[in-house]
């Protein structure tokens, strides 16, 4: 303890000793430590692939690495499961309720951000306390809603539950930045003789593009993800969701581990590119509601 | 001159109602210049812009809550008849042993989950922001490659619960699992970590719902510890306090408000930590309230099932109700 508190003075007071290339055990300690967990984080994504790859008669094996890769896991997993329209329902779902979502949240943000009208507390309250809704508990209720409307199984089902469900976030999101662009700039095209909508399209838009990639791309991944919905909303295997068809193999094969992870890895490679794109500009949007 | 444009007598009723359907540049040139046409307008962006989300809110999110607290209180089954049966379903609920099993469990994990989740998340986010060596010049510096760790703690948040439960129903495995593979490798025979015992499946899940989420209290806390003005850290630095001091006595007040909104999400995830547990769980073993509801679904008790979604609901209201009030001291401003 007093070592430690003498050598603080002097990394941070003007010593004449440079710390540049002073690794200390402390740090590299820390360092190793820090590698360590993150190692502990990825495990899980790196037994998921290796047991993809493993072929079926080590699947009980305590080995960590298998004898030799099976490419044709997932080749079989396709041809002996409903794998294909569980990916064509996935794709449909999410790109239907993120266009969705876009041509409802941006106008409702856009209007919140720029609007001081009366309710305009009370809408951004709404939006945030349906975002503390559990879904569970809304389970059923949706569930008599599209049963009465016979649309159990539908694909617009699915669509319309998720866009339903991630329009908070995007409002929230979206309101947030356009809130932070400046409106003299709207007023200055409108004086040069745009309408408002125009100002909103040409102006306002272009300036917003990475919020509203943020909010879409957002919306594209959690209904990619859904799975209480898809659940309980559908019962045909083949109306199911990716995420639900993984679930009916832990059930129908549940020896065959290769096969549900060969299916999660199909499931996650596009959630992966996404994420890659909107990475840099998940801290400022996420926190840019609730932080200050 | 522009008062020529002024008709004497304000326009007809009919003439604002066709206003209001038709394009701006077809309204009439009466009503554009009456006073009432300001309101007009200020309606018809409202119906324009807030009415579909609105309608969407009240059909998908709104319509199912109310329909559930009413369905509550009948014995639906899924057919067309519907009784109204009073408090039957609550009193049903509370002799019900299944239930106060779940519930107790999914209670325990409302109040251990968050605690772990965000100190875990807090560390992390202190150590990335704050954590690094001292450089000249820099009063706090995060320590190397932090962005490089944020990507990998916040990916679970990306993954669909089905994939993490799968994936961490494998590491579990009692034959075949990482864990009790690398426990047989040290020669520990590995326990049963989610059909046996049940401190074993409780642990088990806690780990699934830490990794998952405190990736998420990372990017938050790193963000706004990194809204801290970097001088009040600098002063009490210059005041003689480490790391540890700093962090009690300056960050964690300074970021109280995001903590507690942090906390109120993190226990309603707990809460509803649905997917999880009925995908990793094996059927007999640990349940938490949504798989019980989920069960009682799948068996077309109806009215029951959204009786117990109705406590659920409330639950997580007592919760929220309860954080809030913890610590409500005037806000720091900086």
């Amino acid at each position: 303890m007093a070592t430690a508190t003498a050598a603080r003075p002097r990394t941070t007071g003007p010593s004449p000793r440079s710390p540049k290339r002073a690794f200390r055990p402390r740090t590299l300690l820390i360092a190793a430590l820090a590698w360590g967990l993150a190692a502990l984080f990825l495990a899980p994504y790196l037994e998921m692939v290796i047991t993809a790859l493993r072929p079926r008669e080590e699947l009980r094996d305590r080995t960590y690495l298998p004898s030799s890769f099976e490419w044709s896991n997932f080749i079989e997993v396709w041809k002996e499961s409903t794998l294909g329209q569980n990916l064509q329902v996935s794709l449909l779902v999410a790109g239907g309720s993120t266009l969705l979502v876009l041509l409802v949240a941006l106008p409702a943000a856009y209007y919140t951000a720029r609007m001081k009208y009366r309710g305009r507390k009370l809408f951004l309250l709404l939006v945030l306390v349906t975002q503390m809704f559990q879904p569970t508990a809304l389970l059923v209720g949706l569930y008599r809603e599209f049963y009465q409307l016979g649309m159990l199984n539908s694909i617009w089902t699915l669509i319309i539950t998720n866009a339903a469900f991630n329009l908070a976030f995007a409002v929230w999101i979206l309101t947030a930045y356009i809130g932070s662009i400046p409106a003299e700039l709207e007023e200055a095209a409108m004086v040069d003789g745009t309408s408002r909508f125009g100002a909103m399209i040409r102006v306002t838009l272009p300036l917003a593009l990475p919020g509203v990639v943020t909010a879409l791309i957002f919306t594209f991944i959690t209904s990619w993800n859904e799975f209480a919905m898809g659940l309980t909303l559908t019962t045909q295997p083949e109306s199911q969701p990716l995420t639900v068809g993984i679930n009916n193999f832990v059930g129908a094969y549940t020896v065959q581990w290769n096969y549900i992870f060969a299916a999660s890895v199909v499931a996650i490679v596009p959630v992966v590119i996404l994420f890659a794109f909107i990475e840099r500009h998940v801290v400022s949007g996420l926190t840019a509601g609730s932080v200050k | 001159m522009s008062t020529d444009k002024r008709p004497a007598r304000p326009p007809h009723l009919l003439l604002f109602l066709a206003a209001a359907v038709l394009p701006p540049r077809f309204t009439p040139e009466s009503v554009r210049y009456d006073r009432r046409y300001r309101t007009l307008d200020k309606y018809r962006f409202i119906a324009g812009f807030l009415a579909i989300p609105l309608a969407f809110y009240a059909v998908f999110v709104v319509s199912p809550f109310l329909q559930a607290i009413y369905y509550a209180f009948t014995d639906w089954s899924g057919g067309p008849v519907a009784n109204f049966i009073g408090f039957d379903n609550f009193v049903k609920m509370w002799n019900d042993e299944r239930f106060w099993d779940s519930t107790v469990t999914s209670l325990t994990l409302l109040v251990v989950a968050p605690v772990v989740t965000l100190v875990l998340g807090m560390f992390f986010a202190y150590m990335i922001t704050a954590g690094g060596r001292h450089r000249r010049g820099q009063a706090i510096a995060g320590v190397a490659g932090s962005s490089l760790y944020k990507v990998v703690y916040f990916f679970p948040q990306v993954l669909s619960v089905a994939i993490v439960a799968v994936v961490w129903g494998r590491v579990f495995n009692t034959n075949a699992g990482l864990i009790n593979g690398g426990l047989n490798s040290l020669g520990i025979k590995g326990p049963a970590w989610l059909g046996g015992e049940y401190g074993l499946a409780l642990i088990a899940t806690l780990t699934v719902i830490c990794w998952s989420f405190v990736g998420f209290y990372v990017v938050l806390f790193s963000a706004a510890m990194g809204a801290i003005p970097k001088d009040i850290h600098e002063a009490a630095l210059l005041d003689g306090a480490g790391r540890g001091t700093t962090f009690f006595r300056v960050t964690l007040p300074l970021i109280r408000d995001t903590v507690r909104t942090g906390w109120i999400y993190m226990g309603i995830q707990a809460l509803d930590s649905f997917a999880i547990v009925l995908v990793m769980m094996p059927p007999h073993a640990m349940k938490v309230t949504p798989v019980f509801l989920y069960e009682r679904f799948r068996e077309g008790q109806f009215g029951y099932a959204t009786a117990i979604g109705v406590v659920l609901l409330l639950l997580s209201v007592v919760f929220s109700l309860i954080v809030m009030r913890v610590g409500d001291r005037d806000r720091i401003e900086y």
